[in-house]
């Protein structure tokens, strides 16, 4: 395609889709160039303003070495290896106390409560600590 | 404009830093919070989390374009999921019509080659921004800034969607003009 008018362009960067143009955009140096300006126009068009101190506390507070920076947990192969087996005790105590191994005894019993353990230990692995303390 | 951003201390997560770049360009993020975040909460929260990604994802900046345009995409990136999302959770209970919503939240801005919209370019803009015809600028302000659609930015200055389209176009004819060292191709 031939390169665009600016309306087209505008109007792409203001989020109207258009595929077409977006593919010729990938080839085309002087289109890039176009819609570089217009990338650049919100914050060179923008004066700063005043942000309130309790914003930008609330981030500098999840900043490494913050007092309410909440680093992700590490957790140890021991509390893995405890939390596995309570979650395998617990599923095991409740099939047993409702009887739902039945006829096969023991073995089922091994079956169906070895992967609860494995998941319950897995999980104390996947908190990701994000939560921002001392919020907004 | 703002802590200019020292590579190797951003990428390193340097504290002193981080604080200096967020002090400096909390604007940015604010600003289009404001715009998506419907409720003071939602803003906050929209605030929180452009920053949390940006302290988080260091190296996602590479260093080649302007800061604040970077950060400016990533903050209206990040917002407009967010309001995607919530307009889809509103619109499944039924509530009320967000058309308007979803219609402007329909795009995410793709991120441009860095190259074409280096500190340098974004100086030069910022600065021939001042020199444009004031109801040009104040469109341009009005929908790239605060990121009015035509039909808001109209009301607000009082004259037709068509007349702010043909400013915005003008405005950035100007632009374009003089940064190629043009004669002024505006007519």
């Amino acid at each position: 395609m031939k390169c665009p008018d600016l309306d087209r362009l505008i109007d792409l960067d203001l989020g109207k889709p258009d595929p077409e143009l977006q593919d010729h955009l990938k080839g085309c140096r002087s289109c890039q160039e176009d819609m570089g300006l217009l990338y650049l126009l919100p914050t060179a068009a923008g004066l700063p303003e005043e942000v309130p101190d309790r914003l930008v506390d609330s981030v500098l507070d999840a900043l490494p070495g913050s007092r309410g920076y909440s680093s992700p947990p590490v957790v140890s192969l021991g509390q893995k290896v405890l939390t596995g087996a309570i979650g395998f005790l617990t599923a095991a105590g409740g099939l047993v106390l409702t009887g739902s191994p039945g006829q096969g005894g023991p073995i089922l019993l091994l079956v169906l409560s070895v992967p609860v353990g494995i998941f319950c230990g897995l999980l104390g692995n996947s908190v990701d600590g994000e939560t921002v303390k001392g919020g907004v | 404009m703002g802590a200019v951003v020292d590579l190797d201390r951003f990428w390193a997560a340097d504290r002193a830093h981080l604080e200096e770049i967020i002090k400096a360009h909390s604007w940015i993020v604010l600003k289009v919070a404001r715009r998506f975040g419907e409720a003071q909460d939602k803003t906050d929260d929209l605030y929180q989390s452009v920053w949390l990604r940006v302290i988080r994802n260091p190296r996602s900046y590479r260093g080649v374009g302007a800061f604040e345009a970077w950060l400016f995409l990533v903050a209206t990136n990040l917002c407009r999921d967010e309001a995607r999302r919530d307009v889809a959770e509103r619109n499944r209970l039924e509530k009320v019509g967000r058309d308007d919503l979803l219609r402007d939240f329909v795009g995410k801005t793709p991120f441009p080659d860095e190259s074409v919209i280096s500190e340098e370019r974004h100086a030069f803009v910022r600065e021939a921004m001042r020199g444009l015809p004031a109801r040009e600028a104040e469109a341009i302000n009005r929908i790239y800034w605060e990121q009015r659609t035509y039909r808001e930015a109209a009301k607000a200055m009082g004259i037709k969607e068509a007349t702010v389209r043909s400013l915005v176009r003008k405005g950035i004819t100007r632009l374009r003009s003089q940064e190629k060292g043009l004669e002024d191709e505006v007519s």
